[in-house]
């Protein structure tokens, strides 16, 4: 007997271009059976097309896509066992939602019965039984979203391809769905790839992320190593929130790296092994890790940086402080709303500290 | 600014050209007309006449054909044209909506006049059919001549409807189709077809009332021998004086138009409650 291959989608250096755009440079992805792999990027960095490729509605002008580990490149894409979820949810207003539903198994011959408990159970599984006999324009946003989703994996497609589905709906409705979305997905073990330009939908959502730019896939990993582990600028500032501290290596060792910031102050830094081994470079530390306060308690390892306060933000479990170095580089803190917890105010001068473990040392993209 | 001042002019105007004249024909439909006299009355015997008689709903008959040919023509060959200018993403699509919109421009009296040139037994037409061997075909003075003329002075309204409705489908639908596993002709079928039909129905409404009260083309590419019920209308009036035939023909006319305009409004209606 063969063996079942693990991996449900391949893409392979697929490349795409526009004219003179290149819309998807040489991307490579895979994504193993069950697996949520989320495309976070900006928007224009190449996420549609790359969907648009696995799904067929574009021919790529290099690479190959692999389903079940069939080559599909040459299918189009009726028949490529693909099942999407737009962002405008493009169902069909002629259509109830229960012929909606159905329009994929009826494509797919299957027997009227079978149809009928199919589209069924894929109203349940949707949280919107009864609703089968309206048509589109009777439900909400969120209730057709819905709707497309059941279309979706009624079909029990190889893999669920979603095009920033949630970005038509308002915030409250997004973070609901998106769990929605995330226990069908997970429920039903179906393998999918998820198109966003939200970070935060990604990182709740995803079991690994591909951080996309400008048609390049700049990282991919799990959520925890896209945040923690950035291994590039964009990364690091497309995810969360970053502070970038300019300087120039000074010395470097196994994995930590001594850097002089441009006031001449030494720092020590976090080095991948892949990591830069000289020249100019960045310094990239999370608003959470920076501290505010003097030199008391410092076990002497932290780095001691001082800076001029320059606003200060109440957010109520943590307030945000944002400060000016003598650099001039400006770089934001946040502190947990505790008893006791150091205050600054509005043009205080403070000192920031900061274990080297995070700090990370990342190469200064050319600009 | 209260509404009703914003739609006086538009209002006077249809008063004054539209309805008074229309009243008047009413009136004058079923007045008497005895040896080339007209004389005030009621009467019906102008209708009576003119549906009883063999020729004349002849003629009515065949300009019923001619108007429901012509629109399902134009709605047929139209369709592909509106598709290329929607959904094509052709360098030429400027150039083909140019060509679309330029008989609009045109009166129908040139473009006519330019049929009978093309269409004439040493026309160009001809000389073609001549080639292949084919011709030569009679393609003027005759009801041939006459639906090709209306087709292409028609097409554009077909056209112009057709795409209308088409833009309002977004292609993701189809996509959606194709993704869920129609070919293109399925997709093409259970989706963009239906969702179109309403502009296809808009298409051919118009375009039979147009033709029922088309006078130029039959005219011109008819000569004596193609008779409408629009040369009828014009016959009876400036050759026979007989105005009360002339109203009572046009009155069945507008009756007819106005029937064909609700039965396909209550066709869209049905259509869109999408
Ligand atoms: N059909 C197209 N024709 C020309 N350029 C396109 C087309 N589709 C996308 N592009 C270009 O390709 C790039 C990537 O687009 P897209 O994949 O839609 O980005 P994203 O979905 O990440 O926002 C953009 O620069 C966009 O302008
Ligand atoms: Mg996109």
């Amino acid at each position: 007997m063969e063996q079942p291959s693990a991996t449900d989608v391949a893409v392979v250096g697929v490349t795409k271009r526009f004219g003179d755009v290149t819309a998807v440079h040489k991307v490579s992805l895979d994504v193993a059976h069950g697996e949520f792999l989320t495309l976070l990027g900006p928007s224009g960095c190449g996420k549609t097309t790359t969907l648009n490729i696995i799904a067929g509605f574009l021919r790529p002008d290099d690479g190959q896509i692999l389903l079940g580990g069939q080559r599909v490149d040459h299918l189009p894409p009726y028949r490529r066992d693909t099942a999407m979820v737009f962002q405008q949810y493009a169902l069909f207003p002629h259509m109830t939602v229960a012929e909606n539903i159905a329009f994929g198994l009826q494509m797919r011959k299957a027997p009227k019965a079978e149809i009928v408990t199919r589209v069924q159970r894929a109203l349940e599984i949707v949280r919107l039984p009864g609703l089968g006999d309206r048509r589109p324009s009777q439900l909400s946003g969120g209730q057709q979203q819905r709707v497309a989703l059941a279309r979706a994996i009624v079909v029990e497609p190889t893999v669920l391809l979603l095009d920033e589905p949630l970005s038509n709906l308002d915030l409250k409705l997004r973070e609901n769905l998106r769990l929605e979305i995330k226990r069908v997905q997970r429920e039903l073990g179906i393998t999918a790839i998820y198109v966003t330009h939200d970070q935060g939908e990604a990182l709740v959502m995803s079991d690994r992320i591909a951080v996309m730019n400008q048609g390049v896939v700049e990282q991919l990993g799990p959520p925890t190593e896209i945040y923690e582990e950035p291994r590039t600028a964009f990364v690091a500032e497309f995810i969360g929130t970053s502070n970038f501290l300019r300087g120039r290596l000074d010395g470097v060792e196994e994995e930590t790296a001594n850097i002089v910031l441009a006031d001449g102050v030494q720092l020590r830094a976090r080095r991948r092994p892949d990591g830069p081994t000289d020249g100019e470079v960045l310094v990239m530390v999370r608003p959470e890790h920076l501290a505010l306060g003097g030199g008391n308690g410092t076990d002497g390892r932290a780095n001691e940086l001082r800076a001029l306060v320059k606003e200060v933000v109440y957010l109520g479990s943590y307030i945000r402080f944002v400060a000016e170095l003598a650099t001039g580089d400006t770089v934001t803190v946040e502190e947990m709303n505790l008893p006791g917890a150091v205050r600054a105010g509005i043009g205080e001068s403070v000192t920031l500290r900061v274990a080297p473990e995070h700090c990370l040392l990342l190469a200064r993209p050319e600009r | 600014m209260r509404p009703v001042f914003l739609v006086t002019p538009a209002l006077v105007y249809l008063v004054v050209l539209c309805f008074i004249p229309d009243v008047i024909m009413l009136a004058l439909s079923v007045f008497e007309y005895r040896d080339g006299v007209i004389y005030p009355g009621f009467t019906f015997e102008h209708y009576v006449g003119f549906l009883t008689d063999s020729f004349y709903l002849n003629i009515l008959l065949r300009t019923l054909y001619l108007a429901f040919g012509v629109g399902v023509l134009t709605v047929l060959i139209g369709y592909p044209v509106a598709y290329f200018l929607v959904r094509g993403r052709s360098r030429f699509k400027g150039l083909v909506l140019m060509l679309v919109l330029m008989p609009l421009l045109a009166s129908v009296v040139v473009r006519t006049f330019g049929w009978l040139v093309l269409l004439e037994p040493q026309g160009l037409v001809n000389q073609l059919l001549d080639v292949v061997g084919l011709g030569p075909v009679t393609l003027i003075r005759n009801y041939t001549g006459v639906f090709i003329g209306l087709v292409h002075v028609y097409l554009p309204y077909s056209i112009l409807s057709i795409m209308a409705s088409l833009s309002t489908v977004h292609p993701s639908l189809e996509l959606a189709a194709q993704n869920l596993g129609a070919g293109r002709v399925a997709a093409f079928r259970r989706v963009t077809l239906p969702l179109t039909l309403p502009g296809m129905v808009t298409g051919f409404a118009l375009t039979f009332a147009l033709v029922l009260s088309a006078y130029a083309t039959p005219r011109i590419l008819g000569g004596r021998t193609v008779h409408t019920t629009a040369t009828q209308i014009y016959d009876q009036m400036l050759f026979l004086l007989n105005w009360p035939l002339a109203g009572a023909i046009a009155v069945i006319v507008l009756v007819i138009s106005l029937v064909v305009l609700w039965v396909t409004s209550r066709v869209q209606g049905k259509l869109v409650i999408a």
